[in-house]
């Protein structure tokens, strides 16, 4: 057979074979390696809510159906749960009560008892006569919704099913003398139907009285009870204020896609927001109305609370930097912040910093955290194989693997247990990321919130999108928190309508009268991509600005440490109402506790400050006369007093203590005597 | 049939290794392609005519102009329209030829440049200026020759020198006084072997007399026996080789405008030594026997300016977003854009500050590397030639991306690059219609320094001597950093309010892009911070031009001149003054010297009569340190006012 010449003379091309042959290795590997192949995530390890800590008591009691039953639909949802996050914020510590398990003993103890919807429900006859019983000796209870057995119990009519729509509120009275709570609170979107009341024989100004109404009717009505009081809200507030705290999801549990580029799986955690005014919203509607309620039972029994931050703190500053996809630019912030004493959290992603940069921001005493990339946004943290720096196949790595490459990477600084998604995205499925966050053992999580500007047709972004500024814990489809932290992020230099005028005056308005935290979050690529005076100037001013409106400058962590401190510290009260005598032991833990989900928890723990004790400033109508700690009388007119001015706050240096707080009469004016006739 | 299997063998060995040159070649050209040059439209200097209604004529010589600089002399005698813009406001220009009796007659102040005095015409002038100076005017003549030497001036006997420093500078405080006695020199001066009879010092250099003046009846001679052309010229427009041509300070490094400064002491001087040798010579020393009324340079008053100009060759973030900040600080400052590749996403950038930011002006990219200023030619993806786009093309592009609603009429070099021939980059720029260029910039190590003599705008001129229709506004701070930028940019403006000085600031408003840095933050907003506790007004290049355009079209003359009393040997001891002002513009302040050659201003009105009667302004009247000299400022407002001034012994 003839060869062909070139292939007869093939040991002579050796030199142009193997530079064709290596050239065109080359070319392959370099189009497998920008084309490569990518595997399916894996599904995040997902777990149940967490439940409730045992043994945790308080002097207000919550009661709730603790049947663990997942709700099928958003209609069924059980948010009961959302008094413990409101108690635990307002109060410091509540007792729980099972529906099913309540007796007159379990409640004699109590000095307030809240009965939200779904437990008041579960309850029978019997059961809502102890509570009857307790409040005609004195008991201050909270109906939600009160169904027929406990309408009849109270000597009312309410009736959900005839209720009306209503579209607005139109008044709240709260007993704060000070702040502009009744004019922000019924500026709230509310939307929601309120129970066909009739009060029968009771008469206004006598034994009942209406604080709270909507266009539709009154929203609450206070009851005298024999020697107690009632009081009935008669709309469903508690799945209002869950839902606009934790977001509301359509039917299916599903949220809103914002982002079909992402996929089906991802949305906007901002899709969740109970309403559009929420988006641009500088007032926390969830943590006033929950704080005001509670103020309208001081006015028959005061009650001690811890407050809300170490000492007398008025409000406090979680100063974040998101790296945002750009990790050239994370390190920056950690640098100056060194420079000038000050520290703040990054959030990076898993395969953004390196190590060294990672040890960086570490070094300069900034809190590292995770920047979780959610299935389908692009540029994900992947693992890839290959030879050499030729990478043929990726997959992106789940949320717990995202976790364990940054611990790792970060260490000896973490480990990271708090996260924040990454450009304001979320699951679409709305308990998707709770699950997923849970499942990955994360403490705390910061996603909830603004999403950048370019993400959203620059539709302004900021302030309180989750009606509040304190941390609580989400709830399951079966009406149980989870064990994680949420605090939404209320400033984002990357959303539209961030400005430092803005920003000063939310700060303000924490200091002076929300006592919200302000997590405000400065990210990695704003001076990029949306680079203004402010974002900068925000960001360098605001833990000084902090400082001057005695705000806490803390971290993620930090905080966990204050909140596990604060919710073992025991308060217990008496209140002698002929005298005005409210008496309060305060029984702070010297040990930390020793279950946790932080590797050095207890450590912080121990280290963390205590927070004041605030008792009511006022009692029908009437100031406090005199006050001892451990007694010794303290100088009034140097106590501070919450913005609002409804409570006194003593700080707490001594661990346990013991306060005596006594109210002024009030003037009774002489009757007049019928004059003699002449 | 063995050697055509070989050669058939070293056929296909050449077809392969060409093959892979080929590719190789293309693929560096790619990366490194070969550049065309664009060919850039260009225009000359001419002469220009001003024909403002103010007090003081500026006589030049077009034509002597272009004589001197073809027999290599540098001639520069358009810095006296420069000066009297600067610090007057209104000023009217006249050829030699020009020249009548009547044009006097309407003339409270006369300049003779260098370039008209050099003329045998001016000679014949002579009687005209004697019948001007005898009714009370001021002429200053500019190194005067033959009979004009002969009738006003000193000898000049000593013949040209050149000076090593000025060595006395009289009647101002100190302030003024020291830095002029730094100030390099970079002029020659005419030696004489005695002063004129009775004649007042005012500047010697080397121990001579270089500025003097007599007064002569009523008015006044001024003699300036130094090429203050050239001194101010070189200072403001910088120093090319003796060729003509520019070379980098450093060997091997592009060419910068910095390269450009005339001495190596000029780069970090902290005083603007044209500013203050212009103020002097028009305030001081022509001003000296006649109220040199003028209009105050900075809008309603402020006592200095602060310029603010930005660039951005990226279009990533918001261009103009240090613009919009300033803009809510009520400043329309400029920032200045460059073209780009992507025209539609660089226009939705810029759109999202337009309407809230200042004003839009032309970077004009230079550097080889930038993509935007090329276009590129090629096949199949691989693109070995590029050709670098003109200024028009580039102007184009940014015209694209700004819009129609804003016209652009400056233009900027990208980092203050400049061109071997120094005077190319304004031939382009006229040709295309700018109207001003922030080109001039510090040297980049130091980033800040009054290197050009000021931070105001100044008209440059081609070798001839000739204006360019265009303005440079040197910039004085570039991009500052180092851990001494607030503070220094912090002091240049005190400094500014103080001595009625303009500042100019540039900042990079993508420099932030690859890490927000906190040093270079803070020195700007410095700046801004100072410039309002200092009540020094803030705004761009393009604004401060439109000021100044329209303070130079302003009236602001004599309208009447009487001498009330005057001693027994004939010296006036009480002069009134009527002067008529005409602004369509609010903003604009006239500022009389306090104190006239031993006279001292006692009343200012709003009113035109010798009784006395009239508006009294007093209230009105701010007091300000004026080249080192008390002056009174009275704000004018729209429309007509007359004003009367009496100065008294």
């Amino acid at each position: 057979m003839k060869r062909l010449p070139l292939f007869s003379q093939r040991r002579r091309f050796g030199v142009e074979l193997t530079v064709t042959v290596v050239a065109l290795l080359v070319m392959v590997a370099a189009s497998v390696d920008a084309h490569r192949f990518r595997l399916a995530a894996p599904q995040d390890r997902i777990a149940a809510p967490r439940g409730e800590r045992a043994g945790a008591r308080g002097e207000v009691c919550l009661v709730l159906d603790t049947q663990p039953k997942v709700a099928a639909s958003v209609e069924a949802w059980n948010l009961d749960a959302q008094w413990l996050n409101a108690l635990e914020q307002e109060v410091g510590t509540a007792t729980v009560i099972h529906a099913r398990q309540l007796s007159r003993s379990a409640i004699e103890t109590c000095v307030w008892l809240l009965v939200p919807a779904r437990a008041g429900a579960a309850m029978d006859a019997t059961q809502v006569q102890f509570v009857r019983g307790w409040m005609e000796d004195g008991g201050l209870a909270v109906v939600e919704l009160p169904t027929a057995a406990w309408a009849e119990s109270l000597g009312i009519e309410a009736d959900l099913t005839a209720g009306k729509q209503a579209a607005r509120m139109v008044r709240f009275d709260t007993p704060a003398p000070r702040g502009g709570a009744r004019a922000e609170i019924i500026k709230a979107p509310f939307s929601g139907v309120v129970a066909r009341f009739n009060p029968k024989d009771r008469v206004v100004g006598r034994d009942l009285s209406m604080p709270w109404e909507t266009d539709a009717g009154p929203a609450a009505a206070i009851l005298t009870v024999g020697k107690g009081k009632a009081m009935v809200w008669l709309t469903d507030v508690t799945k209002y204020l869950a839902m606009m705290q934790q977001g509301r999801p359509e039917d299916g549990f599903r949220l809103p896609q914002r982002r079909p580029e992402w996929g089906r799986e991802t949305t906007l955690s901002a899709a969740s927001v109970t309403s559009s005014d929420m988006l641009d919203n500088q007032i926390p509607y969830a943590d006033l109305l929950e704080r005001h309620l509670l103020y309208l039972l001081d006015l028959d029994r005061p009650i001690p609370r811890l407050w809300l931050y170490p000492g007398t703190q008025r409000g406090a500053l979680i100063a974040t930097h998101s790296e945002a996809g750009d990790p050239r630019r994370a390190g920056f912030f950690a640098d100056w912040e060194r420079q000038h004493g000050l520290r703040s959290t990054l959030f990076a992603a898993a395969d953004g910093l390196s190590p060294e940069e990672l040890a960086k921001v570490g070094r300069a005493k900034g809190e590292l955290q995770l920047e979780w990339v959610p299935r389908g946004l692009p540029h994900p943290p992947t693992q890839r194989w290959g030879i050499g720096s030729f990478s043929f196949l990726e997959r992106p790595l789940s949320l717990q693997e995202q976790l364990t490459r940054l611990s790792a990477d970060a260490l000896p600084y973490g480990p990271a247990t708090a996260t924040r998604t990454r450009l304001g995205s979320w699951p679409s499925a709305a308990l998707g990321g709770f699950d997923a966050l849970e499942g990955a053992g994360v403490a705390f999580d910061m996603s909830l919130g603004p999403a950048p500007s370019w993400l959203t047709n620059n539709t302004a972004m900021q302030g309180y999108l989750f009606g509040t500024g304190y941390p609580f814990r989400p709830i399951g489809k079966d009406g149980v928190r989870y064990g994680l932290t949420e605090l939404p992020t209320v400033v984002s230099d990357a959303a539209a309508g961030y400005s430092l005028p803005r920003l000063k005056a939310m700060m303000r308005a924490s200091s002076e009268g929300h006592h919200t935290i302000i997590s405000a979050d400065w990210t990695a690529v704003t001076m990029v991509n949306r680079p203004s005076f402010d974002a900068l100037a925000g960001w360098r001013d605001a833990k000084k600005l902090a400082g001057e409106l005695e705000m806490w400058v803390t971290t993620p962590t930090e905080w966990l440490a204050f909140a596990q401190r604060r919710s073992r510290v025991q308060l217990h009260s008496t209140f002698a109402r002929d005298q005005g005598r409210l008496v309060v032991e305060v029984q702070a833990p010297t040990e930390p506790a020793q279950a946790s989900p932080q590797a050095n928890a207890p450590t912080a723990e121990a280290a963390a400050p205590l927070p004041a004790v605030a008792v009511p400033a006022r009692y029908r109508g009437q100031p406090i006369r005199e006050l001892l700690v451990n007694g010794q009388p303290q100088d009034l007119t140097q106590l501070p007093l919450s913005g609002d001015q409804a409570l006194v706050l003593v700080p707490n240096t001594l661990g346990s203590m013991r306060l005596s707080v006594l109210y002024a009469q009030p003037v009774v004016e002489p009757v007049p005597t019928e004059a003699p006739a002449p | 049939m063995k050697i055509t299997r070989r050669l058939q063998f070293s056929g296909v060995r050449l077809l392969f290794w060409g093959f892979a040159v080929l590719c190789g070649g293309l693929y560096l050209l790619d990366r490194n392609p070969v550049t065309l040059q664009a060919t850039e439209a260009t225009v000359s200097g001419a002469m220009q005519t001003r024909a403002g209604l103010g007090d003081v004529l500026v006589v030049l010589d077009a034509e002597e102009m272009v004589r001197s600089s073809a027999a290599g002399r540098f001639e520069r005698s358009w810095s006296w329209v420069d000066a009297i813009e600067q610090e007057v406001g209104p000023v009217r220009t006249a050829q030699t030829s020009e020249l009548s009796a009547k044009m006097l007659e309407s003339t409270a102040f006369v300049i003779v440049t260098q370039s008209s005095n050099a003329t045998e015409q001016m000679q014949r002038h002579l009687g005209l200026l004697e019948g001007f100076v005898s009714r009370g005017g001021t002429l200053l003549l500019e190194i005067p020759q033959g009979a004009l030497r002969s009738t006003f001036a000193a000898d000049g006997e000593g013949g040209w020198r050149s000076p090593r420093a000025i060595t006395a500078v009289d009647r101002v405080t100190p302030d003024v006084a020291v830095p002029l006695l730094k100030m390099p020199l970079f002029t020659r001066f005419v030696g004489s072997t005695r002063p004129p009879k009775d004649a007042v010092s005012f500047i010697a250099m080397d121990g001579s007399p270089v500025v003097y003046a007599t007064r002569r009846g009523d008015g006044a001679v001024v003699v300036v026996d130094f090429d203050f052309g050239s001194q101010v010229s070189a200072l403001q427009q910088g120093l090319p080789t003796s060729d003509g041509r520019l070379e980098p300070r450093v060997p091997g490094d592009a060419l910068h405008t910095s390269d450009l400064i005339a001495a190596p002491s000029l780069a970090t001087a902290t005083a603007p030594y044209a500013d203050l040798l212009e103020a002097y010579i028009v305030h001081v020393a022509l001003g000296f026997a006649s109220p040199m009324v003028a209009l105050w340079p900075f809008p309603g008053g402020a006592p200095g300016a602060l310029l603010s100009s930005h660039d951005a060759v990226s279009y990533a973030g918001r261009p103009l977003w240090m613009s919009a900040h300033e803009k809510t600080l009520d400043a329309r400052t400029t920032t200045f854009l460059a073209a780009s590749t992507y025209p539609e996403a660089a226009h939705a950038a810029v759109a999202v500050d337009e309407d809230v930011a200042g004003q839009s002006a032309m970077l004009w990219i230079t550097s080889p590397t930038h993509a935007a200023a090329h276009k590129r030619f090629g096949f199949f993806g691989v693109e070995p030639v590029q050709e670098r786009l003109s200024f028009a093309d580039q102007l184009r592009s940014v015209k694209a991306i700004v819009g129609d609603k804003y016209a652009i009429r400056g233009a900027r070099t990208e980092g203050g690059s400049w061109m071997r021939d120094p005077f190319a980059p304004y031939r382009v720029m006229a040709a295309q219609q700018m109207r001003y260029s922030v080109s001039y910039e510090p040297l980049p190590s130091t980033g800040i320094g009054f290197g050009f003599g000021t931070c105001q705008p100044f008209t440059p001129v081609d070798s001839n001597g000739l204006p360019f229709p265009l303005l440079e506004v040197p910039v004085c701070a570039a991009n500052p950093s180092g851990p001494n930028a607030k503070a220094d940019l912090t002091k240049m403006v005190q400094d500014a309010a103080k001595g009625g000085w303009a500042v100019h600031v540039l900042t990079g408003a993508d420099r932030f892009e690859q890490a927000p840095n906190m040093a270079w933050f803070e020195a700007w907003q410095a700046a801004l911070d100072e410039a309002r506790r200092q009540r020094v007004w803030v705004g761009g290049a393009g604004e401060f031009m439109a000021f100044r355009k329209q303070r130079g079209e302003t009236t602001l003359r004599t309208s009447q001149r009487k001498v009330m009393a005057r001693t027994p040997a004939g010296q006036p001891t009480d002069i009134f003054f009527v002067f008529e002002a005409q602004t369509k513009r609010a903003g604009l302040s006239a500022v009389f010297p306090r104190r006239l050659d031993g006279l001292r201003l006692v009343e200012a009105r709003r009113a035109a009569s010798l009784d006395g009667r009239g508006e009294r302004i007093s209230t009105d009247v701010k007091e300000l340190n004026q080249i080192g000299r008390e002056a009174a400022m009275i704000p004018l407002q729209e429309g007509f006012t007359t004003l009367s001034v009496r100065y008294k012994k």
